[in-house]
């Protein structure tokens, strides 16, 4: 048993590499469809908010995020996306990350055909600019100042759907599907705290814990959190998608974790008292 | 030179630090207008920034190479994709696709159809008129004025106002597509761009859903497994991180295992299903106790209460740090030397 415990102690990480990397496969290949996904407080807030909507109110989509965190995000704009076509709402779409862009795009293309949405008078896509904060505060006084024209370049000021949206008061809501900086905290602190909008969002995993002071402060209308939040808002909206295919590899990824941790811990106290190469 | 150099940063730093702080607190129509100068300022000089950025990565990346330093082969490849990168971006406008005519926003002509002398159309040509958007109108209106624009639009459209693109189709006999072919117009009617739009075996126009450019393919094929990659990555490092430093050494790091193992196994649905549905465990004492109430009680409660203590100290090091910067005591910015 000690020699066990101490071979376990000292095992080699690309062990674990391989553990971790055949329990992440094998639900992606044989999904398990594991029961018990429960909307989270922040979750069901984002979802009541956007179906409580009337038909024609706007909503303004921010993608501040990148490849890297594509997995984990891309689901939850996809849901919020739906959402917002489902309920029949105008849809503007930007974002501040530049790597971020081509994600937008085929995003919009994506939904929007699936929704059979008409570019110009139920969305737009403004695309990117550079400037993070200076961004925010342009759009809270002018968006057609800020964004002269939309991604395939026509002028924003001719768009049927941005003919009421001047400045980002103008929108019902606002979302930042955020990856970090800048993101779902810079447009608080820039945009809605200044321009009086409201405001909700999705974020990675490490970001929400950070985020959860202003959804109970009440400056966020709703919190996603990360793949798990996607696969609930997913749930919500009876669309399954990414999110719920990917939360049978995150589940089980976290039990072999607290496996990992659980072992570690039962490994270490058993050595503990035990000197170095002794035997009881 | 040292004024240059010393007083006159400090000047304008201090200039505008103050007047972008007292900016957000004025709501007045100037105050506004200042704050979003201020911004296509900081936007543009965020883009030399860039360009700063470039020469310096290229200057210690060279560095590295011409020392044949530890790792200079790396260094090498960063020239390889930083010129690539720039060669692909310019060679595709920047864009990630062809433009797609048909779909573009603009106003629809009424089309142009020739018939034959069965009374069935031979030719038809599809315009739509795009808007300019003010600003390029105010940059080329010198241009305009000495041109005689050939563009092909109706009288009552001012040709500085609009762009046109074009579709022209050729039809058979039997009303089949024989050829059709795509122009784009500048505002003084030179063809910009002229493209044979595809054709089905039954003779439809395939819906045009745009070429994707060299820059979109680098994207989709090399930046975005690479950021994922090295994304993905991490998860294993964590798992073996949390596998051999996650040890209840002592009572704190005791408390932190618990808490953590808590809400890593109730961030899991299934266990909130073996939970409730399993062992039954709906209520205690009069209090909900389901695994995400638990869960949510811990990142919710202590978890908020400490993320707010950090996040008032964070804020107010960033204002007194501000404060130094804007008052001149904290010169690190200007770099050293006289």
């Amino acid at each position: 048993m000690e020699n066990f415990c101490r071979r376990i102690l000292a095992l080699d990480r690309r062990w674990i590499f391989f553990i971790l990397l055949a329990t992440l496969i094998f639900p992606i290949a044989c999904p398990l469809n594991l029961e018990g996904l429960k909307p989270s407080t922040g979750v069901k807030k984002m979802y009541d908010f956007i179906e409580a909507m009337p038909e024609g109110q706007s909503v303004l989509i921010s993608f501040d995020y990148d490849p890297s965190s594509a997995p984990e995000l891309q689901p939850m704009a996809d849901a919020v996306m739906r959402h917002a076509f489902r309920k029949k709402l105008k849809v503007v779409v930007v974002g501040l990350w530049v790597t971020g862009v081509p994600l937008q795009k085929s995003t919009v293309e994506k939904i929007t055909k699936e929704a059979g949405a008409k570019e110009g008078e139920d969305y737009t896509h403004l695309g990117f600019k550079p400037g993070n904060v200076a961004v925010i505060s342009g759009m809270g006084e002018d968006i057609y100042a800020t964004f002269p024209t939309d991604a395939k370049g026509t002028a924003t000021s001719t768009i049927p759907v941005m003919k009421k949206l001047r400045r980002l008061k103008d929108f019902d809501l606002v979302v930042s599907i955020s990856a970090g900086t800048p993101g779902l905290d810079t447009w608080i602190a820039y945009g809605a705290d200044k321009y009086k909008f409201k405001i909700g969002g999705g974020a990675t995993a490490v970001q929400s814990p950070v985020m959860s002071p202003y959804l109970q402060a009440g400056q966020l209308v709703g919190l996603i959190p990360a793949m798990r939040g996607a696969a609930e808002y997913e749930f919500l909206i009876d669309k399954p998608g990414a999110g719920t295919k990917g939360m049978d590899a995150i589940s089980l990824g976290h039990y072999l974790i607290i496996a990992l941790i659980l072992l570690g811990n039962v490994a270490y106290f058993y050595t503990r008292t035990k000197p170095a190469g002794g035997v009881a | 030179m040292i004024f240059l150099k010393r007083q006159f940063p400090l000047a304008i730093c201090f200039v505008v630090g103050i007047a972008m702080a007292l900016q957000y607190y004025v709501p007045s129509t100037w105050s506004q207008k200042l704050g979003s100068q201020m911004s296509d300022w900081y936007i543009v000089i965020s883009i030399f920034a860039a360009f700063l950025g470039f020469g310096s990565v290229a200057h210690l990346h060279y560095r590295k190479v011409s020392l044949k330093a530890h790792g200079w082969g790396y260094s090498a490849l960063v020239f390889v994709g930083l010129v690539l990168m720039l060669i692909v971006g310019f060679a595709s406008g920047g864009k990630q696709s062809t433009e797609r005519l048909p779909d573009e926003q603009g106003e629809n002509g009424t089309p142009e159809v020739t018939k034959g002398p069965d009374g069935k159309p031979t030719k038809q040509i599809e315009r739509v008129f795009r808007p300019i958007p003010d600003q390029e109108e105010e940059t080329d209106e010198m241009e305009l004025a000495i041109t005689t624009p050939p563009v092909p639009l109706p009288p009552e459209k001012d040709p500085k106002k609009f762009k046109v693109l074009e579709v022209e189709i050729d039809y058979a006999a039997d009303g089949k597509v024989t050829k059709a072919v795509e122009r784009k117009y500048d505002r003084k009617g030179n063809v910009l761009a002229t493209r044979e739009r595809e054709i089905d075996k039954d003779g439809a126009l395939v819906p045009y859903e745009g070429t994707p450019t060299s820059f979109e393919w680098v994207f989709r094929n090399v930046l975005f497994p690479l950021q994922s990659t090295m994304f993905a990555l991490l998860g294993f490092y964590i798992a073996s991180a949390a596998f051999r430093s996650f040890r209840a050494k002592s009572f704190e790091a005791g408390l932190l295992l618990v808490t953590a193992l808590i809400v890593l196994i109730g961030n899991v649905p299934f266990t909130n299903h073996l939970w409730a549905e399993g062992l039954g465990i709906h209520h205690a004492h009069g209090i909900r106790m389901e695994m995400p109430d638990i869960v949510a009680w811990l990142m919710g409660t202590p978890n908020t209460a400490a993320r707010r203590g950090v996040g008032f100290g964070v804020a107010l090091g960033i204002i007194a740090t501000s404060l130094k910067i804007i008052f001149g005591i904290e010169r690190g910015y200007l770099g050293g030397g006289d």
